[in-house]
């Protein structure tokens, strides 16, 4: 996988890494349930893993929004509770039925280099107290000794006054190489602009322009945090 | 002048600070082949009574993020310069501990200090909110729909983060405590607290391990203290 190849050396993780960035790309709407995709067939490597490998995705809870202006600051999910002054971020947009759809559109095996990943979209957050202690797998039946995890922890869509307005995303990876192994975990958090031109804002389908933009800049924040994660 | 309105914002609220599962059952043995079978029904266990008194906790309803550099020194124009540099860190910092220190985090958090010991409350029934809440110092009125008449409400009104050049990071905690009589509050105890961090918060790339770890400590920290002082004080 991607992650083997940024093991062996830095700058060839990043020539590896580079195509996986082009490779995240949108494509057909898919159902918002736990979806594996199949297994293709693996190319003709020089030393074949025993058995594909296996990453499982899950969404986060809700997306969340934080809001800095010039006099309202500071209320977290403003717009959701009412507040007054806080500005509609569009969060529903990502809400954890469309973090799952989203997910599932994402070229998982060239962000991991790995032609043969088998991938699950699960349909819901893990519901674990603590994901980054745990030392065992969330999907033990069946799994591949090769198996991965990643859970996108949080998502924001944050507006700063002095910044563009963008989704963030805390994510954790966690890597299983065998049966009995300890995970390699590796957290971090990655960001995107949210791309809405003047032009967006003017139409008459802003709304569902300022949506479309959202969920884009989620699915860059989390191809960036699938290319972050092949170095570690 | 919005370093300003950061600077007010920080001092304000500074001011304002305030089964019957997995029993053992013998196996009864197996009656004469003759005689009807007759098995008594297992006596359920006697489930543990709820108690009367409840405590409604809502998780931090406002976070920030500030970090001034040397600009914030000269005047609302240098605090609006340093401001608007700093502009992507204070976006960047705010969505990590809203993040990392969200509902389900505090909730966690909360669940193990055992807050009606602390609180030194009659045994109640901790019901933890999702969402948080704004009080105003002059709602006399409950927060939730109960009707119950032991009824107490523990806030976290906000979490905080500040770093300039003197102070490195430090993570504090704004709580309030609101116990009622009927339907009227009786007491409001507003107070707050703050750990200094030990790490810094992470950049986009970073491990957010160390940093994850240090809010929860913290957060911990400064609601164990603030629980011990409402102890101390209304015993």
């Amino acid at each position: 996988m991607g992650g083997a190849c940024g093991r062996r050396n830095r700058v060839l993780a990043q020539v590896c890494a580079a195509p996986a960035i082009l490779g995240l790309a949108l494509t057909a709407a898919v159902p918002a349930t736990a979806q594996t995709l199949p297994a293709q067939p693996p190319s003709a490597a020089a030393s074949p893993p025993p058995g594909p490998c296996e990453l499982h995705i899950w969404p986060a809870t809700a997306t969340h929004t934080t809001f800095q202006g010039w006099v309202h600051a500071g209320a977290v999910d403003g717009a959701q509770r009412g507040v007054k002054g806080y500005p509609d971020l569009h969060a529903s947009a990502l809400d954890t039925g469309q973090q799952v759809r989203l997910l599932a559109t994402i070229d998982w095996r060239t962000a991991f280099s790995d032609p043969a990943l088998v991938v699950v979209v699960h349909s819901a957050p893990t519901g674990a107290a603590d994901d980054r202690a745990r030392t065992s797998r969330l999907v033990t039946e069946g799994s591949s000794p090769c198996y991965r995890e990643m859970i996108i922890t949080s998502s924001i869509v944050e507006s700063e006054v002095f910044s563009k307005q963008s989704v963030r995303i805390l994510a954790l990876r966690k890597r299983f190489d065998d049966a009995g192994s300890q995970p390699a975990n590796f957290s971090s958090m990655s960001q995107a602009a949210i791309l809405f031109s003047d032009a967006d804002k003017t139409a008459a389908d802003s709304s569902v322009r300022l949506d479309a933009a959202v969920q884009v800049a989620f699915v860059t924040a989390v191809g960036k945090f699938a290319v972050m994660q092949s170095f570690h | 002048m919005i370093g300003l309105r950061y600077a007010l914002s920080l001092i304000g609220a500074a001011l304002a600070a305030p089964a019957a599962m997995a029993q053992p059952v013998a196996t009864p043995a197996a009656p004469p082949a003759s005689e009807p079978a007759e098995v008594a029904a297992p006596t359920p266990a006697p489930a543990a009574p709820v108690p009367a008194c409840e405590l409604h906790v809502w998780p931090a309803a406002r976070v920030s993020a500030i970090t001034q550099g040397v600009g914030a020194g000269f005047g609302i124009i240098g605090a609006l310069i340093d401001t608007a540099a700093h502009a992507d860190q204070n976006k960047r910092d705010t969505a990590f501990i809203t993040g990392t220190l969200d509902a389900q985090a505090q909730a966690q958090v909360l669940r193990d200090l055992d807050l009606p010991a602390k609180l030194h409350l009659p045994p109640s029934q901790v019901i933890i909110h999702d969402q948080g809440i704004d009080t105003k110092r002059d709602d006399p009125q409950r927060l939730s729909n109960s009707t119950t008449p032991c009824y107490t409400e523990f806030v976290v009104r906000s979490l905080s983060y500040f770093q300039n050049i003197a102070y490195r990071g430090q993570m504090r905690t704004f709580l309030e405590v609101r116990r009622f009589d009927g339907a009227t509050v009786k007491l409001d105890f507003r107070d707050s607290r703050h750990e200094d961090l030990k790490v810094k918060l992470p950049k986009e790339g970073e491990d957010t391990g160390p940093a994850t770890d240090a809010l929860l400590t913290a957060f911990r920290g400064d609601v164990a203290f603030f629980s011990d002082k409402y102890a101390r004080k209304y015993k």
